[in-house]
């Protein structure tokens, strides 16, 4: 027991005894060219340091705001050690051999100061001595060189409202031998700008070159619109991360040369924001640099039809805190807006927008509409001033509805109590009811007599036309003619013969005229016998026939006949003839003409 | 037939006429209402007269509804094209809008078609369809029964003449169809629910075209090309079929 104390006290007593502040100073290279910025970084074995001392030169001047510090647990060889690196910029004003003076660190109850380091400084245009290769210089040691992250504002001191750009850079080596890898998610999260209004532009990346190095740069702008007066902060950036320096092996495959874990942190940046000063009443709101331009579309409308009145401020500002300039009152317009649009000009520049300022104007006449100058007052950071825009008056041309109405202003006033008015209209302003409003009926609809009346013209001329080109074929054809008209004419020729007594040879004529027409023979040369055998070529059934034939027969043995026939008995000759005939019509209506 | 129509229009119009006279001397004792209900009543059983429709939207003027009021005068001038008093009123009603938005244009191809035939009553333009018809045919049947001196010139115009009257009667019996806002204010959303949030909001008196309808739901066009929905009884409609005002809501917060 008393030896496991002992050891555990020798322990505690080795771990306060390395945790004792050491301090080294290196920089990037050792030979640099006059007014080349180059970096120094101070690495400080053990955290329990409250201050650096910068050394004051005149040759040499170093910034004492560091451009990073990390935060760094190592583990080599199963060693662990944690150490903290700042990363400081200089700049050398002269040439010759020189100096870097010994940095101080404070810590509790004492002093630890650095080695002095010795740079060589060349001429402007000297090239660069480069002596070691790139294989050389991946040095487990150099892990400060693999990444690093960097701050930047382009002023320290802004209007309110006025624009500061946030420019945070991350350094990262492009190696085969060197692995970077980001700790946790790799969602970049920006560093806290309470205070300010910020708008994110999008990530760009680039390849340059540092020290004959390949870098890669992720570079990442904020642009920070200050919204209160005072001494603000934009918070640290931290970046974490893990490194590896992979070696090829004896067989070809790589193997794991140490690690580094990174824990990289841009300093504080305080800036002081300035309060405007007193603003002219017309003052929009807006700071920056603008320009402005009044457009409408169309130039031309009717009245009632909407117009747009587009007034667009561009430049270099807040496009929140840009004010719409005002419209003055028009009486023979309804003017409603405006839409506000904002369009950023750039992505990778925030800073330059397009905010555009839609008006709707409806005409409510039918006279042009004068949309006078417009006035857009801004504060002016760059000359410490507030400045107006003007533009020339627009035209809106106005030209009557197209049903020609000349709109007449109401004797009626419209509320705007509310905003949502109820309309009050006189009744001396209307025009008086119609008392005799003449026929009041219930609209039956007249698609069906519209539509008889466009169609029966043309029913009508295809009957006419029908009528027409039969009359013209009956013309044109003879025996079809007699054919169509056998009937009718036979039963003319027989309603002649009813008034007289014994015409048995007009009888006859009549069958033998209707037989012959209706087929197609001419009638002269037609006896019974000649009937007999053209009634049995047409299809007339045999008894049909027969009486015909007999009919005829009777009415030639008759003409030859010594004595005259009975009334009685022409009286049946004559019934049987018309009987026959009509059923000869309905046979033979429908044969075709021969 | 047309006299037999004629015949049964005649009687028709005997049989409603006393309620017309009593919706106009309701009117002229200042019971608009009275006058609104008779005359919509009148409207319902499918009355098409200009004088009535003019007179009704003199009732909705008087009671403040500008909407129906402006729909009701375009009917009316839809009817009779010529008609001053209506063009007179509809002005006034216009102007007292609190915007008047102007009803969207037809298709220029339609507005062609129509243009020259606006000042006509579509009756009108129908009998000089039907009489350009009978004088095609006449002429064709008479070309047909013995050659007439430029009979084909004179049918290529007449057929001309059927051609653009036909279209143009097409397009004045089938109109983009117009309808007024009605309420106060009519939100129109981004789709057929309550819960869909607002597009834009038209007023009492604006005047919009109907696209399409879903349900208790319309969609609507203005003239500068905006579309949503909205509820179609928010609507008075000025083309056919003739249907009334919807009553007038009572206007809410949420509304504003």
């Amino acid at each position: 027991m008393r030896a496991f104390v002992t050891i555990a006290a020798a322990v505690v007593m080795a771990t306060f005894a390395v945790a004792e502040p050491t301090v080294q100073v290196r920089v990037a290279s050792e030979t640099i060219r006059v007014n080349e910025p180059f970096r120094i970084q101070v690495s400080i074995l053990g955290e329990r340091h409250n201050r650096i001392e910068v050394p004051r030169s005149d040759e040499i001047e170093i910034y004492a705001d560091p451009i990073s510090h990390s935060q760094r647990v190592s583990m080599v060889n199963g060693q662990v050690s944690t150490s903290v690196e700042y990363v400081l910029q200089a700049v050398a004003s002269v040439e010759g051999d020189l100096e870097i003076e010994s940095f101080s660190i404070h810590y509790d109850g004492g002093v630890v100061q650095s080695e002095p380091v010795s740079i060589s400084v060349l001429p402007p245009n000297a090239p660069t001595p480069r002596n070691d290769t790139p294989d050389e210089q991946m040095r487990t040691d150099d892990w400060e060189e693999f990444v690093w992250v960097t701050s930047e504002v382009d002023k320290r001191a802004a209007y309110v409202g006025e624009s500061i750009t946030l420019t945070l850079t991350h350094w990262e080596i492009q190696h085969p031998d060197i692995r970077i890898i980001p700790n946790g998610p790799t969602a970049y999260r920006p560093p806290s700008t309470n205070g300010f209004y910020r708008v994110d532009a999008d990530e760009v990346q680039e390849m340059t070159e540092y020290r004959s190095l390949p870098y890669r740069k992720k570079i990442k702008t904020h642009v920070l619109y200050p919204t209160t007066t005072g001494n603000l902060t934009i918070g640290e950036w931290q970046w974490q991360g893990r490194g590896a320096h992979m070696r090829a092996s004896f067989f070809g495959r790589q193997r794991n040369g140490g690690i580094h874990d990174y824990v990289l942190e841009t300093p504080a940046i305080p800036i002081l924001v300035k309060p405007l000063p007193p603003a002219p009443p017309e003052f929009s709101g807006a700071v920056g640099d603008f320009t402005m331009r009044v457009s409408i579309d169309p130039p031309s409308v009717v009245v009632g039809q909407p117009a747009r009145l587009t007034v667009t401020i561009s430049g270099k500002g807040n496009p929140e805190i840009i004010g719409a300039p005002v419209i003055p009152e028009l009486e023979n317009a309804f003017v409603s807006g405006p839409e506000a649009h904002v369009l950023a000009l750039s992505p990778n520049d925030p800073t330059q927008v397009d905010k555009a300022f839609v008006w709707q104007i409806i005409p409510k006449r039918a006279e042009n509409i004068e949309i006078p100058a417009l006035d857009f007052t801004y504060f002016d950071p760059g000359a410490e001033t507030y400045a107006s825009l003007g533009d020339s008056p627009v035209t809106l041309g106005v030209v009557a509805a197209p049903e020609g109405l000349e709109r007449v202003m109401a004797d009626g006033g419209v509320s705007d109590t509310d905003g949502h008015t109820s309309v009050k209209l006189y009744s001396d302003a209307l025009a008086p009811n119609v008392r005799d409003a003449g026929a009041i009926y219930a609209a039956q609809s007249n698609r069906t007599l519209f539509a008889f009346s466009l169609a029966s013209p043309a029913f009508a001329y295809l009957v006419f036309a029908g009528f027409l080109l039969r009359r013209r074929h009956l013309s044109s054809n003879s025996a079809v003619a007699r054919a169509h008209y056998a009937y009718s004419r036979g039963k003319k020729r027989l309603a002649m013969l009813e008034g007289h007594r014994q015409d048995i040879d007009g009888l006859h004529q009549v069958i033998r005229g209707y037989i012959a027409d209706r087929i197609g023979v001419p009638e002269g040369g037609v006896t019974s016998h000649d009937a007999e055998s053209l009634l049995a070529e047409a299809g007339v059934e045999h008894e049909l026939a027969d009486a015909t034939v007999r009919t005829l027969r009777a009415c030639e043995r008759a003409a030859y006949a010594s004595q005259a026939i009975s009334a009685d008995e022409y009286k049946a000759l004559y019934n049987s003839a018309a009987t026959n005939m009509e059923r000869l019509e309905r046979v033979l209506k429908d044969r075709p003409v021969r | 037939m047309m006299t037999a129509i004629a015949i049964l229009t005649v009687i028709a119009a005997e049989s409603l006429h006393p309620t017309f006279d009593a919706a106009v001397t309701a009117q002229a004792d200042g019971n608009h209402a009275e006058a609104i209900a008779i005359y919509e009543r009148l409207v319902s059983e499918g009355v098409v007269n200009a004088d009535l429709f003019y007179n009704l939207g003199n009732a909705y003027a008087m009671t403040d509804r500008i909407g129906p009021a402006i729909a009701n005068y375009r009917r009316a001038l839809h009817i009779r094209p010529r008609f001053t008093q209506a063009q007179e009123n509809l002005s006034r009603c216009l102007d007292s809008a609190r915007r008047g938005l102007a009803p969207p244009l037809e298709a220029p191809w339609r507005q062609a078609l129509t243009t020259w035939s606006n000042s006509l009553h579509v009756g009108g333009l129908k009998v000089i369809l039907v009489l350009l018809n009978a004088a095609f045919w006449a002429l064709l049947a008479l070309r047909t029964f013995r050659p007439v001196a430029y009979a084909r010139v004179c049918l290529v115009v007449l057929a001309v003449g059927i051609s653009v009257c036909g279209l143009a009667v097409w397009a004045r019996t089938n109109p983009l169809p117009i309808t007024l806002a009605s309420q106060p204010v009519v939100p129109v959303r981004y789709g057929t629910s309550d819960e869909d949030p607002i597009h834009f909001e038209l007023y009492d008196g604006d005047q919009v075209a109907i696209e399409t309808s879903a349900g208790a739901w319309v969609r609507v066009r203005t003239v500068d090309g905006e579309r949503g929905w909205a509820k179609a009884d928010d609507f008075t409609p000025v083309t056919p079929p003739y249907s009334a005002a919807p009553p007038l809501k009572e206007t809410t917060d949420d509304d504003v």
